[in-house]
């Protein structure tokens, strides 16, 4: 089973992979307050007044939201937020989208498709951060949890 | 598939713009996108293999199919082999990637990374992206 513990303490690992019917249950917010989300995720916003597909834009919209409200939920319990960069967005050759955050040590990110199911996460780090890696598919039962635990991530490791 | 032959230390993947380098020392994941197959079926993604002195100065002089203008503007990334073979170990992995010389009339160094084609998009940009990370260096482009 993994934990929100051992998600992140993966160092005896080279790689992980969270399987979608083994995830912890996180508490998501319901409310939608838009501060700190909404900086980091500007240039993802941006994104949405470009010439894009309606169904990348309805799923990005999605992520977006979820992403907004996990970080938003972060500040509201007081996490230092200081080192969190806003999140790069760019518009890939197929329409796909691709949210990162990039850093010396980690890639962490989500490919936006027509698809909801079809989009996902992806993470990679350096040996300096215990060598992980992982991707997997979004799902209407597993997005906000997933997001949750690499928000987790980026916190820990920003 | 097997890898057969011997090869340098080093590849080289070309960058075309510099909006590909987000920041100092960084290269966007969208320079190790595999989207195109050859003909036998595996993604492909293009290298120049680092062969001792000459490789380098050639990749940064090669030029656009206009024959004037500087292909790789951005400069070019430089993987260790030894880092391809690593993350072609990984249990995600297993084995599905690999790499080939394929000399060119025009490019003696020319070499590809190849992936199998069965690979999902979603996996190809977690390559990606583990590729991106195991860059060595940037090689700028000279002004």
């Amino acid at each position: 089973m993994i934990t929100k513990k051992n998600f992140f303490s993966a160092s005896n690992t080279t790689e992980f992979k969270i399987p979608t019917n083994q995830l912890i249950s996180t508490s998501g917010s319901s409310s939608y307050s838009p501060f700190f989300g909404s900086f980091i995720t500007e240039q993802a916003r941006s994104v949405l007044r470009k010439e894009i597909d309606p169904n990348v834009g309805k799923n990005l919209q999605k992520v977006i939201s979820i992403i907004d409200n996990i970080l938003d939920s972060y500040v509201a319990t007081g996490n230092e937020t200081s080192n969190i960069q806003p999140i790069k967005a760019a518009v890939n050759e197929d329409g796909s989208v691709a949210l990162d955050w990039i850093s010396p040590d980690y890639r962490l990110g989500f490919s936006i498709e027509k698809e909801f199911a079809e989009s996902g996460w992806y993470l990679a780090t350096t040996k300096r951060i215990n060598e992980m890696g992982g991707y997997g598919h979004f799902s209407d039962q597993n997005n906000k949890e997933i997001t949750s635990l690499l928000i987790n991530f980026l916190f820990s490791n920003s | 598939m097997p890898i057969i032959g011997d090869y340098p230390d080093q590849c080289l993947r070309g960058i075309k713009s510099k909006t590909l380098i987000p920041e100092e020392g960084l290269v966007n994941n969208e320079l190790f996108y595999f989207d195109e197959k050859n003909s036998n079926g595996f993604f492909e993604l293009s290298i120049n293999w680092n062969d001792p002195e000459k490789a380098i100065p050639f990749t940064l002089a090669q030029k656009k199919d206009d024959g004037v203008e500087i292909k790789y503007k951005g400069g070019i990334a430089v993987i260790d082999r030894s880092e391809l073979d690593k993350i072609n170990k990984l249990q995600l992995l297993n084995g599905m990637l690999s790499y080939e010389r394929a000399k060119l009339p025009e490019n003696l160094y020319h070499g590809n990374l190849l992936l199998n084609g069965d690979v999902s998009k979603l996996k190809r940009k977690y390559i990606a992206v583990t590729l991106a990370i195991h860059v060595s260096e940037i090689i700028p482009q000279m002004e």
